[in-house]
């Protein structure tokens, strides 16, 4: 299937999941309340948790926001309608990167369950996978853009061929 | 030291703003033509050009409203600080090379220019030029107005300018901005960005330092102390919720790529292989910005809520409270004056982008060709600084219209660019009555939300909305029209 089908079926699906996500009932406050004490603060309210049908779509939007993010991605790196050998690199990376996107959805749940207890590193454990995990993950798809330009963004060839191109249109342009 | 906190804060303005008019001298000895004052003469290196793209990103809302939105909603906004590896990857794998490409063939000097080089339909150019208009005032306008209320602020302070009006200090704020615009063009921009840049990341991690060390326990105690008073605020979706965060992260991360005032920015650089070292230095750049942004934003929560500060007047007080209460003097100067290098910076890219859309792309499609262009791109930068200044104005006495664009700037960018420029560059079916249609949906959609101030349920925001509406739009009209002949050479760039 063609990359921009795949974001195609995937735009839809998230429609799908916006439209679902309002005819159901939303969790009390769940984007969150005044502050009792400061009048500049907010406090949360409900978790999206605290009901299965919200829960299941929530994270299904996440789903669908990161994937379209790394879809994007992918079809920006086709070069002559094909992906060529970068094509496991990008697989790689979209499913590390969905797959941190999942533990930190799955922490968050057991942070509400156990009563807000795990830290690490100095963050609450489910702010840990997104501080330290969700931030630093991507990092593939940068080494994959540095480390591989010449081999799959732009060749020294194409560059070249590039170059012919613009010459010829300036040629034809002057005369 | 302390008493003279505010002296060296005008010091290192002032500096600042002196600095700004050197820049706009020496920008003017290297701008001989538009294709000078709109593109840099297509002649940035890699670091000019990373700096510039992370900082146009920043602008002064990672100084004011950033930490502002953390005291306020806690972790809710820090994904829009999350996102900027994948995001910047995002940008750089759509535009870095096609984009970059395709602006050197027709030797462009707009965005506008290379979406008319890619769809030969005089209508998309028009429809995006007004786009980014539309955008550009709204933003322009909350710049200025930003620029002369914090300027006031610190005058006021001072015993010559204590009685200080509002008007005055725009006065002043946009002669130097109009100055150094008028004169060096993009040039001076994007070489105050590299400037600001350096401001900002210096400030940034001796803001954390400060951050870490202001409770005895570190940021592990700081985060303890937030947890205490409420879990949500510190958990990964702040008080937000889960859906608003994530649609957040679609916004900055996809709608990035269709903020003509940074992508522009990547038509720029002298050679297309400089992409792949440009983006590691836009990450890094913005990764250290965000450590202000994310840090005073939490310690000034943490503060409040443990009873060491009193309660501030408005969210957006927290960066300028920490800086005045906590912030070693010299410090609390470098990073006001990163403020106004961020706001200026900020305002001259829009500046930048206003003018080519009134003075070069709008008259192009109505196949008009406008003479002593470089004197013209001088005078309309002028007249929109004084049309955006009157109307931040205006609009500071007289509701919330300005706050009302402004915030409706970067989603009316990312629904009404994205699918035309961000999908269409890089798919060759794209067809312009796809393209048309799409910018003309996502303006309707965001303009409807926003003045009519629906509220969008779980905190999904309105631009991610009308983002993935008009994308729909745009892959399924441009499926049932029929296909277009493309410019043979532009196909052939597009192949790449």
């Amino acid at each position: 299937m063609k990359t921009i089908n795949i974001i195609f079926v995937t735009l839809l699906f998230f429609l799908a999941v916006i439209i679902a996500l309002f005819i159901g009932d939303p969790p009390a406050l769940v984007t969150g309340q005044p502050h009792p004490e400061y009048k500049t603060m907010l406090k949360g309210g409900e978790s999206i948790h605290a009901s299965t049908s919200t829960n299941a779509l929530g994270y299904l939007f996440g789903l669908c926001s990161t994937f379209l993010l790394c879809l994007f991605m992918t079809l920006g790196a086709h070069r002559y309608g094909r992906l060529g050998t970068i094509k496991p690199w990008l697989i790689f990376g979209t499913v590390l990167y969905l797959g941190v996107y999942t533990l930190t959805y799955l922490s968050d749940a057991a942070y509400v369950d156990q009563n807000h207890q795990a830290f690490f590193m100095g963050w609450p454990l489910p702010t840990a996978w997104m501080i330290y995990a969700m931030w630093f993950a991507p990092v593939v798809f940068v080494a994959l853009y540095v480390f591989g330009f010449r081999d799959w963004i732009l060749t020294e060839e194409d560059e070249a061929r590039f170059t012919e191109i613009l010459t010829q249109r300036r040629t034809r342009r002057a005369d | 030291m302390e008493e003279f906190r505010n002296p060296i804060i005008l010091s290192a303005v002032a500096l600042y703003m002196i600095l700004c008019v050197g820049v706009g001298i020496w920008a003017l000895r290297r701008t001989k033509s538009s294709h000078d004052f709109f593109m840099a003469g297509r002649d940035l290196g890699i670091m000019v050009t990373a700096f510039a793209v992370f900082s146009t990103t920043l602008s002064g809302f990672g100084f004011v409203g950033g930490p502002g939105l953390v005291y306020r909603m806690g972790m809710s906004s820090i994904w829009m600080v999350v996102i900027a590896v994948l995001g910047f990857s995002v940008t750089n794998f759509l535009h870095g090379k096609r984009l970059r490409l395709l602006s050197e063939l027709g030797d462009s000097k707009s965005l506008p220019d290379v979406v008319f080089l890619r769809y030969n339909n005089n209508t998309t150019r028009v429809l995006i030029a007004v786009a980014i208009i539309l955008g550009v005032f709204g933003y322009l306008a909350t710049q200025i107005l930003a620029m002369s209320v914090v300027l006031k602020d610190i005058l006021i302070e001072t015993e010559v300018f204590s009685d200080i009006s509002l008007e005055t200090s725009m006065a002043i704020s946009c002669s130097i901005l109009v100055f150094y615009s008028v004169t060096g063009g993009i040039i001076a921009s994007v070489y105050t960005d590299l400037i600001q840049g350096g401001v900002m990341i210096v400030a940034a991690i001796l803001i954390f330092l400060t951050v870490m060390f202001t409770f005895d326990g570190g940021i592990t105690e700081m985060n303890q102390v937030i947890q205490a008073d409420d879990p949500a605020a510190i958990g990964p979706w702040g008080t937000l919720g889960m859906v608003g965060c994530m649609s957040w992260l679609l916004m900055f991360g996809l709608g990035g790529s269709g903020q003509p005032h940074v992508i522009t920015k990547l038509m720029m650089n002298k050679k297309v292989s400089d992409a792949r070292h440009i983006l590691p230095v836009s990450i890094l750049g913005y990764l250290f910005s965000g450590l202000l942004w994310i840090g005073i934003g939490l310690v000034m929560r943490a503060l409040v809520v443990s009873g060491q500060h009193p309660e501030l007047a408005s969210a957006d007080e927290a960066a300028s409270q920490f800086l005045q209460h906590y912030a070693h003097p010299v410090l609390a100067g470098i990073v006001f004056a990163g403020l106004f290098a961020a706001i200026m910076s900020t305002a001259d890219a829009f500046l930048n982008i206003g003018t080519a859309a009134i003075m070069h792309d709008i008259p192009k499609a109505m196949g008009k060709t406008i003479k002593n262009d470089l004197q013209w791109a001088r005078i309309t930068t002028v007249i929109i600084t004084l049309i955006a200044a009157v109307f931040a104005l205006w609009a500071s006495n007289n509701g919330d219209l300005v706050a009302l664009l402004g915030a409706f700037g970067w989603g009316t960018f990312a629904a009404a660019i994205v699918p035309v420029v961000t999908l269409g560059f890089n798919w060759r079916r794209a067809t312009a009555i796809a393209a048309n249609v799409s910018v003309v949906v996502s303006l309707l959609i965001n303009f409807v939300a926003k003045i009519g101030k629906i509220q969008i349920p779980y905190g999904i925001d309105v631009g991610a909305l009308s983002m993935v509406v008009a994308l729909i739009l745009f892959i399924t009209i441009s499926y049932i029209t029929k296909p277009e002949k493309l410019d043979p050479d532009v196909d052939a760039v597009m192949e790449m």
